[in-house]
């Protein structure tokens, strides 16, 4: 036994010699020998999680948590891979160890392959990153780290499933939404860092990703009626160059970037809710719905659709804000709370005074048919 | 006269296999010099309800 100990010993002690002898790059931790493995299966699957107040600007944040699995594409143009001779500038990494911040959600990666990007000889070093990997981002010199992207459709359905719920307000005033998260999975993000020395303290590589798409997040109920939903519209005005969906491309890490293709755009995004969800005073619905990263110079309109009858009737508003246009700002979450669908019944109110607002009595509710 | 006693145990040798990943010896940039941060997505809340908005009396039929 003891002489199998030290022939044991012998061999890790040669190995962990040929680590240290590694001049091109990055030694892997010492010499040790690492046995990664790569997730088999769906390489995306970022979701919304909960909210949280980021201590380094004290805003408002949704989450969007990683999953070990997730295969992110850095590109660099300085550092590029040269195990195995391909001199590539580019490699996919899978999500590992994913840890919830006070900041955000952040992983550690290891490569798919077995050689990932290595240092050069570069002073300093760019590193450019694009989830999935799979969105198409450039590395030709005019157009590098240009990432192009179709995934914010003008047809939109709610996810598949059974919804979440949440409750807002308390006593008479409270409602209880169900809540449809949509399915992000194939929404991009990008991040990209600048500058950065191989002799910066570790981890020198910190890419910081943020989506590439608008959210709105629709929390409806009623004023008193029953109303089954069964569409939800965003409108850009016919007369402005806004729009709501289709392909765009943007420079990975820089959202103000973000041009649209307009020959294939389109001004009107529709959020169908299938065969209908029903909303009440007290039951509401919350609905998210994805845009382009580009904020509206005009004000949009909301269209609402629901059941009467065996038709439908619609109804919409101007979303506007003290009289001007509501901006539905790039990159954000739009969270709309308290929105009320416009009921079937009039209101009767008795006025002892006309003039006297205040004081008039709802003395019940009536349906008018007007021809 | 003190007789030292020799022993001599017998020599094994045993064959062990060595699997080497080749990311040990590329150099790449490992995980511990990588690291991803998914910031989330800021939050714009808007009162439908409120004066400033007032969405909710607004509504028109189509």
């Amino acid at each position: 036994m003891k002489k199998q100990m030290i022939l044991i010993a012998t061999l890790l002690g040669a190995l962990v010699l040929l680590g240290g002898c590694n001049k091109t790059g990055l030694a892997g931790k010492g010499g040790e020998i690492t046995f990664g493995s790569v997730a088999n299966g769906a390489q995306t699957r970022a979701q919304y999680g909960d909210d949280f107040t980021n201590p380094n600007d004290n805003k408002l944040y949704s989450s969007i948590n990683w999953e070990t699995g997730d295969i992110v594409r850095i590109i660099s143009p300085d550092a590029a891979v040269t195990g195995d001779g391909s001199n590539l500038h580019w490699a996919d990494y899978t999500v590992q160890s994913v840890s919830v911040q006070a900041d955000g959600t952040s992983a550690a990666l290891v490569n798919t392959n077995p050689n990932g990007l290595s240092w050069t000889d570069k002073e300093t070093y760019s590193f450019y990153s694009v989830y999935p990997s799979t969105a198409p981002i450039s590395l030709e010199t005019a157009t590098y780290a240009q990432v192009s992207a179709d995934f914010i459709k003008a047809a939109q359905t709610l996810p598949t499933g059974t919804p979440t719920t949440k409750t807002v307000g308390e006593g008479d005033a409270a409602i209880t939404y169900s809540v449809y998260t949509p399915d992000i999975k194939s929404a991009v993000m990008t991040a990209a860092v600048t500058g950065v020395k191989e002799s910066d303290a570790k981890p020198q590589v910190v890419l910081h990703f943020k989506p590439a798409w608008t959210a709105v997040e629709f929390n409806l109920s009623s004023l008193d009626d029953e109303i089954d939903v069964t569409e939800i519209q965003l409108v850009a005005d016919e007369t402005s160059n806004d729009y709501l969906a289709g392909p765009f491309t943007m420079t990975a890490g820089n959202l103000a970037s973000a041009a649209v293709n307009t020959a294939s755009a389109s001004k009107t995004v529709t959020l169908s809710a299938g065969d209908g969800v029903k909303v009440t005073k007290t039951e509401g619905a919350t609905f998210t719905m994805l845009l382009l990263p580009v904020a509206n110079t005009a004000a949009l309109k909301l269209r609402l659709t629901s059941k009467e009858g065996d038709g439908t009737k619609t109804s919409v508003v101007s979303l506007t804000k003290n009289g001007q246009p509501f901006v539905f700002e790039a990159g954000k979450k739009v969270r709309i709370n308290g929105l009320k669908a416009p009921g079937s019944s009039w209101k009767i109110f008795y006025a002892p005074d006309i003039l006297d607002v205040d004081q008039w009595e709802e003395l019940g509710t009536t349906s008018l048919i007007v021809e | 006269m003190i007789k030292a006693k020799h022993y001599q145990t017998p020599r094994v040798l045993k064959e062990v296999d060595v699997l080497l990943e080749r990311d040990f010896l590329a150099g790449s940039i490992v995980d511990d010099s990588l690291l991803i941060v998914s910031d989330g997505q800021e939050v714009m809340e808007v009162d439908a309800a409120s004066e400033d908005f007032d969405w909710n009396n607004n509504w028109e039929w189509e």
